[in-house]
């Protein structure tokens, strides 16, 4: 399981690149106002995006 | 985006072929006819407005069992609706799309797109669907050339068995070479409870992180391709596993309408599914003690109301062992994104949130304090 998981020098580069984009564009982008107002779809439960025995894109 | 209504004709209880995971344990020789078929369709499009999208889905059984019924209901549709968007589908098992009904659907292929299941190499196929009649593998009964030719971006539904799983990377890779994006997912409603799968599929996972890595013009298969953001969001007190009842609908032969496939007589057997009969799951609540209300991988997770029923006999209750294959296929998939957007030139905002997603999964998906690990210590 361990060579799923990113590894120690990838779990840098990846909290260096974030705290890079932060200073940039800040961290209220997490935030859910942010993303129910950037949302492609307004139903979190679209039946097209679950991975049910029958979905699809 | 555009909402799009799926209500879902079970054109026949009947099937061709024995598949070793198939979830419809009630199958009968029931056929659905044109004027039951009619009066669905002048029901639900009724109430219709013209900036709707809606999908008609043909299912089975083998839907293409009940061809006459398909030609009819797309001509009257075609005739009497003309005015809206609506689009057909069927999840076909392939076999008898030859001759007649593929010239068929070759005219009318602006409208209709047959969903094929086809789950991985031949060996993989025939191992988990061979014909009812003698046992035999199917593989070699599918024109695949015709799907992948006839359709834009042509999907291919890849149902992993236990028996196919040592072989997954293989099948997907093989689905992807014959040109179609792989829709790969895990049968539901089986026993996955065996230390052995586990790590088979950590090996399997491994080898496809490279292959994504080393293809990064492939879209990611379905198993691996999870919307990571929704990790930033807050599990919303009206939560729901799915659209089932809302978004779709199922009708089975007779015209009565049930949340999904999942919940229909073909399914369930009649006395159960009778209790689901026009259900819509709007007053479905989490207990508050269930794993699912406290895990943070909620709202990625791919379960649904039918999954969730077919193995557990709960709704509301996921599989313990269908839990743990989602958590590594999290795990898997935000290692393969990871790769695809941590050296992109100018990242967009979206891709820092997909970045933060993953930094919270590395995180979360195995928490020790998490409840899920509480309750159920790996094996």
């Amino acid at each position: 399981m361990k060579n799923l998981f990113l590894s120690k020098s990838e779990n840098c580069n990846l909290a260096n690149s974030i705290t890079a984009l932060e200073a940039r564009n800040g961290n209220n982008v997490y935030s859910s106002s942010w993303n129910l107002s950037h949302s492609r779809c307004d139903e979190w439960d679209c039946f097209l995006s679950c991975h049910c025995a029958n979905s699809r894109k | 985006m555009k909402k799009i209504k799926v209500f879902m004709l079970i054109t026949n209880e009947n099937c061709n072929l024995n598949c070793t995971y198939c979830y419809e344990h009630h199958k009968t020789n029931s056929y659905m006819n044109f004027a039951t078929a009619k009066s669905i369709i002048d029901k639900e499009l009724l109430t219709a407005k013209t900036d709707e999208i809606f999908e008609i889905e043909f299912f089975g059984g083998e839907p293409f069992l009940n061809f006459p019924l398909i030609k009819q209901v797309v001509e009257y549709v075609k005739t009497e609706y003309s005015h809206l968007k609506i689009y057909f589908n069927a999840s076909t098992n392939g076999t008898l799309v030859h001759g007649e009904i593929k010239e068929w659907l070759i005219k009318n292929k602006d409208c209709f797109s047959p969903g094929l299941s086809l789950d991985g190499t031949k060996e993989m196929h025939d191992l988990n669907r061979p014909f009812k009649k003698d046992g035999k593998g199917s593989y070699d009964s599918i024109d695949i050339d015709f799907f992948k030719s006839q359709y834009n971006e042509p999907h291919a539904k890849m149902t992993i068995s236990p028996a196919t799983l040592p072989k997954m990377a293989e099948g997907i890779k093989h689905i992807h070479n014959l040109g179609f994006v792989c829709d790969a997912t895990f049968a539901t409603g089986i026993d996955w409870n065996n230390l052995y799968n586990i790590e088979i599929l950590c090996n399997q996972l491994a080898e496809l992180i490279d292959f994504y890595k080393e293809n990064p013009h492939l879209e990611v298969c379905r198993m691996l391709n999870y919307g990571f953001t929704s990790v930033l969001n807050p599990t919303i007190e009206k939560f729901r596993y799915c659209g089932a009842g809302k978004t779709t609908k199922a009708f089975d032969c007779q015209g009565i309408m049930y949340p999904c496939q999942g919940f229909a007589p073909v399914t369930l057997g009649k006395d159960e599914a009778m209790k689901y009969v026009g259900e819509d799951f709007s007053d479905f609540k989490f207990d508050k003690k269930s794993i699912c209300a406290q895990c943070k991988l909620v709202n990625l997770c791919p379960t649904c109301y039918a999954c969730n029923k077919a193995s557990t006999g709960d709704i509301g209750k996921m599989d313990n062992d269908m839990c743990l294959l989602n958590r590594l296929c999290i795990l898997a998939g935000a290692k393969i994104q990871y790769y695809r957007l941590i050296d992109q030139p100018e990242p967009s905002i979206e891709t820092q949130r997909t970045l933060k997603a993953i930094e919270i999964l590395q995180k979360e998906t195995f928490n020790p304090s998490s409840v899920y690990l509480n309750n159920f210590v790996l094996r």
